[in-house]
């Protein structure tokens, strides 16, 4: 089973994974199939569908949001039924502080859901806050990421998370369901009846993956070829795992 | 000493034989500009009366961080002023607010290596772009990352609707790089700067503002007394459940309904 905390889909995916639309980063699928390996819909768990299954569970009264975010979550969310209205369309939103005074925001929107959206603005952030505050949409954020890798030689770029903790600011805490929240284990464990013992959580970050494993009770495995470094992982007590590998070679 | 939990009905004696100063959190304007912004009120400061937080902020790194020459700003015109008055190099602001660059070309910026603070306020340009080269400078360069403010929500327009302030956009820089130093209220910088300037002494001075976390803690921190009124951010429930807080509190000296002057 395959965890992405990353929502910032522009590419859908449509051909490998058969019969279905499911909004998985074309990346995301090209680095799996290095392994030669083909997952199957059912073993690919992105965090934009996630989300939209942690609402529709827990508020099915819920029936409009505001994504702020992309397509992957807005299509995850369509989805279920849920309508949504999308910060994309907010994309080329010029605002200046005067004018928020005129924002008007649609009144049944129930929830604003954050992803990646690095097209954000003030406009974006100023609407989200107003459906928050004014109108007492519950905040969910899919993911809370505050650096990613890049293709470019090691370097690291600000997160998606990054607009959440904007928008927390001036609003309150939000729900997190991507890792480390460990509903996504929880729910594979529940649907599929695994013991927790027997299962295993394989990832480079100490404070996404690996919390993750701990929070759901499985066991983990960092691998030192990503994000937390030998370094890193030792220079704190906070984040255990149960062990540690340079690389992993499939 | 004991706080006095003074409830006054309007503080008309403020204008006898004292001097004011208005001090504000708002980065987006110079101080020359402030001026101009008061002068239809009753109450005209010149400009040696408006420490305002673009100023201070200027001055904060001028004084303790003398080796930076050039710096990064998020915010406006008035950080970007203020700076430029100290001597210092600016990048970013304005001319940065409708970059054509794609998130995924964002990732290949190659920042200017001689940026050596990063200077953040409020910003309705805030975007991707920004945040990004941001985080290099800081991340990649060692550069200062300074905030005007914190300030989470603020007034704006003519009804006074509450929005977004410059605390969004700093938070989400510190999410991907490290706590700011914060040179705004409740920064008691602005305080030993006004002390010093004006030459007044801190068992003279009263602070009067609406914003517990900003202004009124801004007076504590600086060791004078503070006059909260409720005709602002803060409400009369919100500042009670302060004093049930007790010493974890945010509680001033005074308070008042409005202040008519």
């Amino acid at each position: 089973f395959f965890f992405f905390n990353d929502t910032a889909t522009t590419e859908i995916y449509t051909e490998q994974i058969v019969g279905s639309v499911r909004c998985v980063q074309e990346t995301d699928v090209k680095a799996l199939t290095q392994f030669e390996f083909q997952p199957s819909l059912e073993e690919v768990y992105s965090v934009s569908w996630l989300t939209a299954q942690y609402v529709k569970e827990n508020y099915p009264e819920i029936n409009k949001v505001y994504v702020l975010g992309r397509e992957g979550l807005v299509e995850d969310f369509q989805k279920e039924g849920i309508e949504v209205v999308s910060s994309i369309s907010h994309d080329n939103m010029q605002i200046d502080p005067k004018s928020c005074e005129y924002i008007e925001i649609d009144k049944d929107i129930k929830a604003v859901v954050t992803g990646s959206d690095y097209w954000f603005n003030y406009y974006k952030i100023s609407y989200a806050y107003y459906c928050i505050t004014e109108n007492n949409a519950k905040f969910i954020a899919a993911i809370e990421d505050n650096i990613l890798p890049t293709a470019n030689k090691g370097r690291f770029r600000p997160g998606g998370g990054c607009v959440a903790k904007a928008l927390q600011h001036c609003t309150h805490q939000p729900f997190v369901v991507g890792k480390p929240n460990p509903y996504g284990i929880k729910k594979i464990i529940q649907n599929f009846g695994f013991d927790n013992q027997k299962c295993l959580m394989i990832g480079d970050t100490l404070d996404t993956d690996i919390l993750c494993g701990i929070n759901a009770n499985i066991h983990t495995l960092l691998t030192l070829s990503g994000v937390t470094s030998e370094e890193a992982l030792f220079n704190q007590k906070e984040i255990s795992p149960n062990y540690y590998i340079d690389k992993l070679i499939l | 000493s004991r706080r006095r939990h003074t409830r006054c009905s309007g503080v008309s004696w403020a204008r006898r034989c004292v001097q004011e100063t208005v001090v504000t959190n708002n980065s987006t304007k110079s101080r020359e500009t402030y001026t101009k912004t008061l002068a239809h009120y009753d109450f005209v400061p010149n400009i040696d009366e408006i420490c305002n937080t673009s100023w201070l902020t200027a001055g904060y790194i001028k004084e303790k961080y003398p080796e930076v020459t050039k710096a990064y700003v998020i915010g406006r015109e008035g950080i970007v002023t203020e700076l430029q008055n100290q001597g210092i190099e600016v990048l970013g602001s304005t001319a940065d607010d409708n970059k054509d660059v794609t998130p995924k070309e964002c990732e290949y910026i190659e920042v200017d290596k001689d940026v050596k603070a990063v200077v953040v306020g409020y910003d309705h340009g805030f975007n991707y772009y920004k945040l990004s080269y941001a985080y290099y400078c800081i991340a990649e360069n060692g550069a200062h990352f300074f905030a005007t403010n914190e300030d989470s929500i603020s007034p704006v327009g003519d009804q006074g609707r509450l929005a977004p302030a410059g605390g969004t956009m700093v938070k989400a820089l510190q999410h991907c790089t490290k706590p700011p130093i914060v040179t705004g209220k409740p920064n008691p910088y602005g305080v030993e700067k006004i002390l010093k300037d004006c030459q007044i002494d801190r068992s003279k001075c009263l602070m009067v503002g609406d914003r517990l976390e900003s202004d009124i803690l801004f007076g504590i921190n600086g060791g004078i007394n503070t006059l909260l009124t409720l005709t602002g951010v803060t409400s009369e429930e919100i500042l009670q459940q302060q004093i049930e807080l007790g010493p974890k509190g945010i509680i001033p000296t005074y308070y008042c309904d409005k202040l008519a002057l």
